[in-house]
C-alpha cells in the first residue's frame, strides 16, 4: 500500500506542470542580473572615489598658513583623524565595516543551515 | 566550443558548450542556459515553498547568484546538480528564521482553497504541498520531487537524519491524507 503510494507520489511530482510563460522570466531575471551588475559596477565606482579623496585629503590636507588662509577647519580635521584612528574609531569603523561587508553581501554569504 | 553566442547557435550547442561560454562572462550563453532550466528550477521552487510569485522570485535569485559564481564553477558538466544546490540554498535561506526541524500540528489551518466550503476547490499535489509544514515540505518534494536520498538530503539541508525521516513519513502521511479526502469529495 505505502510503495504503491510511493510511487503514485513520485508520478505526480512528476507530471507536475512547469510554470508557464518561460521568455517573461527570462526577461526578468535578465533585468534583474542587469540591476545587479548596474549596482555593483556603481558601488566600485564609489568606493575608488572615496578611496582617491580620503588619499588625496590625507597627502593635501593644507596646514600652517596655507590652512589658516583658506579657513580649513584644522581642529576640526585633526579631532577626525584623531578620533578615527583611535582604538574606538577603528572598532566603530571595523563594526560599520562589517555590517557593509554582510548586508552587501560582496563575497557571497555561507549557506549552511545550523539546526 | 562555440564561440561568438549567436541565438540560433546557442539554441543548438550542447548544455556543456553553452555553460563553458557562460563561465568566460558571455551574457547570452547565460540568458540561454536561464531559457533551458527556468522550467525546472520554478518547479522546484514552487515544490518547496508553495507559493508561485515567491517561487519565481526565488528561482530568479537562484539564477542571479548561479550568474555570479558561474565562473568557480568546476565543471561545465555539473551545471545542473550545481544549479539545484543553489536554488534549494536560496529556499534555505528564506526559510532559516522558521524551525525548519519542529514537527508541526496534525491538522493546521485550513487551507484557503479548501477551507471555503465550496465543493469544487481544486486540490491538487500543489495545493496539498501548500499545507505542509516548511520542513515536510522540503523533505518530501526533495525525496520524491528529485529523486534525493535521504543522506543528499541530510547533507543538502543540514538537518539530521532522524529529522528528515520523519518529516518525509509525516508528510507522506499527511499528504495521503490530503489527496484521498480529495479524491472521495470529487467521487
Amino acid at each position: 500500500m505505502n510503495s504503491d503510494f510511493d510511487m503514485d507520489l513520485k508520478g505526480m511530482f512528476a507530471e507536475m506542470p512547469e510554470p508557464g510563460d518561460g521568455e517573461r522570466f527570462v526577461e526578468k531575471t535578465g533585468a534583474r542580473i542587469a540591476r545587479r551588475r548596474f549596482g555593483r559596477r556603481l558601488l566600485g565606482i564609489v568606493l575608488v572615489i572615496l578611496t582617491v579623496l580620503l588619499i588625496a585629503a590625507s597627502i593635501l590636507r593644507p596646514t600652517g598658513l596655507n590652512a589658516y588662509l583658506i579657513g580649513w577647519p584644522q581642529t576640526v580635521a585633526i579631532r577626525i583623524s584623531t578620533a578615527a584612528l583611535s582604538p574606538a574609531g577603528m572598532a566603530v569603523g571595523g563594526w560599520l565595516g562589517l555590517l557593509v561587508f554582510v548586508k552587501l553581501r560582496l563575497f557571497g554569504r555561507g549557506f549552511a543551515l545550523k539546526n | 566550443v562555440i564561440s561568438g553566442g549567436s541565438k540560433n547557435t546557442l539554441t543548438a550547442a550542447t548544455e556543456a558548450a553553452v555553460v563553458g561560454l557562460a563561465m568566460t562572462g558571455d551574457d547570452r550563453a547565460f540568458e540561454e542556459l536561464v531559457r533551458r532550466r527556468q522550467g525546472a528550477i520554478r518547479k522546484l521552487m514552487l515544490q518547496l515553498c508553495g507559493d508561485r510569485v515567491l517561487a519565481d522570485d526565488y528561482a530568479q535569485e537562484a539564477f542571479v547568484l548561479a550568474w555570479r559564481k558561474i565562473h568557480a564553477l568546476r565543471s561545465p558538466a555539473a551545471f545542473g546538480g550545481w544549479l539545484k544546490r543553489i536554488a534549494i540554498n536560496i529556499h534555505l535561506q528564506h526559510v532559516r528564521r522558521t524551525d525548519l526541524a519542529a514537527p508541526t500540528d496534525d491538522e493546521p489551518a485550513a487551507h484557503p482553497a479548501t477551507g471555503s466550503g465550496n465543493p469544487a476547490a481544486r486540490m491538487d499535489l500543489e495545493s496539498a504541498l501548500a499545507r505542509l509544514s516548511s520542513g515536510e515540505r522540503l523533505c518530501v518534494a526533495l525525496s520524491y520531487g528529485q529523486g534525493m536520498s535521504h543522506g543528499e538530503i541530510c547533507e543538502a539541508t543540514k538537518l539530521p537524519l532522524g529529522t528528515v525521516k520523519s518529516h518525509i513519513s509525516r508528510g507522506c502521511a499527511r499528504l495521503r491524507r490530503y489527496l484521498s479526502a480529495y479524491e472521495e469529495q470529487r467521487e
